[in-house]
């Protein structure tokens, strides 16, 4: 084993002199499908975990984002909800020297130093979705609302069908799932400074998993006889709590509302077991945030009231952007949406 | 007496490695003409690092022809320590001895499990897994830990002449472990140990002290590679390290140690998890989507595998063939 | 009626009683038919995986994949069942094909070539569930026929269908392992492998068997999950392979081969559901239930190999001056 370590740092060595040899710094990787004269920029576009439907609507728009504006659009990102995965990827990204990072964070921390390292290249730094904490290391936040006001419409919306009093459960995705925490705080403490009456009997992770999503409903059911609510706030959860209440009779019984895609809630609102879905177009979303990438690449600046195609009309204040379409999706608009 | 030439005659399970590193290597240059460069090597050295120093204790309890399913969990519970040591306002030091103390109950824990009760090590290690997780859990209420101090990052984010602190601890316990393996006498008894126990007791080997040895020792690995994950994303979660254990273990056979044990080393270890490193950079590099990646380290540890296995046999073959060859010229005579 | 208590599932049973008393005392919500129903049929894709996973220990292996054999054949069922030519029993057949072709997969490489289970099914593992992400990106496969998710209802108001299917095929099992020469097989051959070979078992047919027939449970539980569910989340059950196994450990199935029963793995699926179950109808939150389940697999392995060293201490050589 000792020659097999010997020859392992000989490889490395090799490794290093040839990299030497290339050069010490890294050259662009130039995309293959360069039709122009000029070279087109690319946009990497990471999710917080690659696999769940609303990122990859996300992506689908952002794509043809890039087909109208003329740029290559990446989308690569963790498989499970690891942030150190995440920052894995941004490093890799670095690496391959990409124009544009538009990241949806995991965790508000855990990629600071990566984010960092991206600026310190001169790449470009974009969050969407979620946030950091440290708000210098990127440019400007791509996202439909503020984790308070999404969490405090959240919980109007749920307080409107149980007509502000009863017992609720928030289901969240992982409990450290950054965003869905905010919102879960933002509404707890909104309703706990406007509707005295209702109170929260549980708050439970799914892992993102349905399965678990719809056991954990029903065993609420079971632990809290009196619940009149469940708030999911990922979207994976609503659609498996509205199924848990279908087949236990209580449609309309339990108010069931959350952050849900129009496709995955369709069944659930028509039939009546889920109220509403609280979201934003994550399609537009994305296509807002390589509309802002291109934006800041070309060294222009969005302003506010502008008219975006294919999104509408955004607000800009101060380093965000905001999509101003918050949906509250019923039985009665949900065949308007494609998403 | 002269001086040994120094001949490099490797096994074939070497070979296939190496073959597969030259082959990914390869790619990578095809995929990316910034794969190839020293700064790409050294992040793929800093992002492979967590998972390398986990591998290495897990070779030394595969090598005992045990497992450690508790590995991945017993990182978390480490990060979640050192974080909640760090953010009530513990000194770097006395955090990592905290995080420390607390890798060594755990592998005390489960030598007992195992070498004293004699609890099948799959057995004993999954249910542990279960327990630190849970463990770990608790104390963070499923919560990550932010905060963590500025003081903390040079493990996970400095840099010593230009190499990542991490890459150096990794190559130092791969160093330290290697020699201890093949030059110590406590090398000697795990591998003696991992050929047959039983025979190893018999032999006057006292298989309680060595297997206390092993566990702690890659529950001390797993400790380092928490903090300096930790170190690297400022945060503690105690889900960390949970997706690294089957890759760990991948990596392991990947590398030459036989799962039963009695075979290998750490220097295929760290080549494994080199590999599947790779795959992960290059397929970054490529703009791959993340599930291939999936699918490629899947694929490449059943295809080494069994081209391993296939050549043992066709080698055997040949051995056999040979010997019956040489006994009929032999008896011809 | 002392031997059935010395039997090593008395032991879980009796836990699984204390805890299912101490929360019928704690809730009365949790004894009601309602909640044992959920209880049953929301573990019952998992018991089904549970009972291959049992005949696989039992031969002295282990099989990781069994999570992502069931995903891949609920996400290929799922897709199947928009198929004009898709009814229950073509999609019965389908999945025992779908699961057929996963297991066999895994016993073939490990049969054959003769290499540890735990690494081939570590790979084939990650294939499979790279396999239907990379075709299905991660999206839901929503609203499955009426017919489908029909497999999955409660008769007369009493009886769900998947508790059937569980009972069924622990039943089959059960009786493939005592009464057939297969079954005695896969003792034999995680007894000792060689004493095996010796006395005439085809090891290898043997082994490659077992695999095939888990994935076809597998296939199985996938058509089970997507009925209760309604649809098909390809990134699901992640993890679900480590619960499973637990739970066949628990039920005393020895993990070196050799000894195993339906009835423990059945005691092992309940008793880690009535867990789950529990810690929300007790209102503790869902993050103990990782501790519970690690300190319960720890007593129940320490309560096994201490009564063991008691029963092998009985055969001690008595000197006799």
């Amino acid at each position: 084993m000792k020659k097999l370590v010997s020859l392992f740092l000989a490889a490395m060595l090799a490794a290093m002199a040839f990299a030497g040899c290339a050069g010490s710094g890294t050259t662009k990787d130039i995309p293959a499908a360069d039709s122009g004269a000029e070279a087109s920029y690319t946009i990497a576009l990471v999710p917080q975990q690659v696999g769940i439907p609303y990122f990859e609507t996300s992506n689908d728009w952002a794509q043809k984002a890039g087909d109208d504006l003329g740029c290559t659009v990446i989308y690569t990102g963790p498989t499970s909800g690891d942030a150190a995965a995440q920052a894995n990827i941004i490093q890799d990204l670095i690496t391959k020297q990409v124009d544009c990072i538009a990241v949806s964070p995991l965790d508000s921390s855990a990629i600071a130093p990566v984010l960092k390292q991206a600026q310190d290249e001169g790449i470009l730094v974009i969050t969407w979705d979620s946030d950091i904490d440290d708000t210098s290391l990127r440019k400007m936040y791509v996202n439909c609302s503020t984790e308070q006001l999404l969490g405090e419409h959240l919980m109007q919306r749920l307080a409107h069908y149980m007509g502000e009093e009863g017992e609720y459960a928030i289901i969240t995705s992982v409990l450290t799932a950054q965003n869905c925490s905010a919102w879960a705080k933002f509404a707890t403490e909104y309703q706990e400074a406007n509707y005295p009456n209702m109170t929260r009997v549980a708050y439970e992770p799914c892992d993102d998993d349905q399965a678990k999503a719809y056991s954990i409903t029903q065993n609420m059911m079971t632990a809290y006889p009196n619940l009149q609510g469940v708030l999911g706030v990922t979207s994976t959860a609503p659609s498996s709590a509205a199924q848990a209440v279908r087949e236990a009779g209580k449609s309309g019984e339990i108010i069931v509302t959350g952050v849900v895609e129009a496709s995955v809630s369709r069944e659930y609102l028509l039939d009546g077991s889920m109220q509403e879905a609280n979201i934003w177009h994550p399609g537009k979303l994305g296509y807002l945030t390589i509309f802002t990438a291109m934006t800041l690449l070309n060294g222009d600046t969005l302003t506010d009231k502008q008219d975006i195609p294919q999104v509408g009309l955004v607000n800009v204040v101060d380093d965000q952007v905001i999509m101003t379409e918050l949906l509250d999706i019923t039985a009665e608009n949900v065949n308007e949406y494609d998403f | 007496m002269g001086k040994e030439k120094f001949r490099i005659r490797l096994t074939l399970n070497q070979m296939v490695l190496l073959g597969t590193l030259l082959i990914i290597l390869l790619t990578g240059t095809l995929v990316s003409h910034n794969f190839l460069t020293l700064r790409n090597m050294l992040s793929i050295f800093q992002q492979m690092s967590e998972m390398g120093i986990m591998a290495l204790g897990l070779t030394l309890c595969i090598l005992t022809g045990g497992n450690d399913l508790s590995a991945g969990t017993t990182m978390g519970l480490c990060a979640v320590i050192t974080g909640v040591c760090l953010t009530s306002g513990m000194p770097v030091g006395l955090a990592m001895v905290c995080s420390l103390a607390v890798a060594v109950i755990c592998g005390c824990i489960n030598a007992l499990l195992i070498s004293v009760m004699k609890v099948p090590p799959m057995i004993a290690t999954l249910g542990t897994q279960m327990f630190f997780n849970g463990v770990a859990l608790v104390i963070s209420k499923g919560n990550s830990i932010s905060n963590i101090p500025e003081s903390f990052y040079f493990f996970g984010q400095g840099k010593v002449l230009g190499i990542p602190v991490q890459a150096i601890v990794l190559l130092v316990l791969t160093a330290a472990l290697s020699i201890v393996l093949k030059r110590k006498v406590l090398g000697r008894y795990i591998i003696a140990i991992g050929n047959n126990i039983k025979a190893a007791a018999y032999a006057g080997i006292d298989t309680v002290k060595v297997l206390f040895a092993v566990y702690i020792l890659c529950s001390l690995m797993c400790c380092f590679a928490g903090n300096i994950q930790v170190a690297r994303v400022a945060t503690a979660r105690a889900d960390m390290g949970g997706v690294f254990l089957m890759q760990c273990i991948s990596a392991v056979v990947l590398g030459g140690t036989s799962i039963n044990g009695g075979r290998g080393g750490v220097g295929g270890t760290v080549l494994g998890v080199f590999i599947f490193a790779m795959i992960s950079n290059i397929m970054n590099l490529a703009g791959a989507s993340s599930f291939w990646q999936q699918f490629a380290t899947g694929s490449i540890l059943v295809l080494v595998v069994v081209f391993n296995c296939i050549t043992e046999m066709s080698q055997k073959r040949i051995r056999v063939f040979s010997s019956r060859e040489a006994r009929k010229l032999r008896s011809k005579k | 009626m002392n031997r059935l208590f010395e039997r090593r599932e008395a032991g879980v049973l009796c836990i699984l009683l204390v805890l299912g008393i101490a929360l019928a005392v704690y809730s009365p919500a949790f004894l009601t038919q309602v909640n044992i129903k959920n209880i049953l049929v929301n573990n019952s894709a998992l018991a089904i995986m549970a009972v291959g996973m049992t005949l696989v220990l039992i031969t002295g292996g282990i099989d990781v994949s069994v999570a992502s054999q069931m995903m891949f054949s609920a996400t290929l069922l799922a897709e199947f069942s928009f198929l004009p030519f898709a009814n229950p029993f073509t999609i019965v057949l389908a999945a025992i094909v779908i699961g057929a072709v996963t297991g066999s997969i895994n016993g073939l490489l490990i049969s054959h070539f003769n290499i540890d289970p735990i690494i081939i099914t570590l790979g084939t593992n990650s294939i499979y569930r790279g396999i239907i992400l990379v075709y299905t990106s991660g999206r839901w496969i929503m609203n499955l026929p009426g017919w489908f998710t029909a497999f999955s209802k409660t008769v007369g108001g009493v009886l769900p269908l998947p508790v059937v299917y569980v009972v069924l095929l622990l039943v089959l099992t059960a009786y493939i392992l005592r009464y057939t020469s297969f079954g005695r097989a896969v003792y034999a051959c995680g007894g000792n492998v060689e004493a095996a070979r010796r006395a005439g078992i085809n090891v290898n047919r043997t082994i490659f068997r077992t695999y095939a027939y888990t994935g076809v449970l597998c296939g199985i539980a996938g058509l089970v999950q997507d009925s209760i569910l309604g649809n098909c989340q390809p990134a699901g059950s992640n993890g679900w392979e480590m619960n499973v196994i637990a739970a066949a450990v628990i039920g005393g199935t020895n993990i070196l081969g050799g000894s195993g029963t339906m009835a423990g793995t059945a005691i092992g699926v309940l008793l880690m559901g009535v867990i789950e179950n529990g810690l929300v109808v007790a209102h503790v939150p869902t993050y103990w239930q990782k501790l519970v389940y690690g300190v319960i697999i720890i007593m129940t392995v320490t309560i096994d190999i201490l009564r063991k060293n008691r029963a092998d201490a009985g055969h001690q050589l008595i000197e006799i001056d």
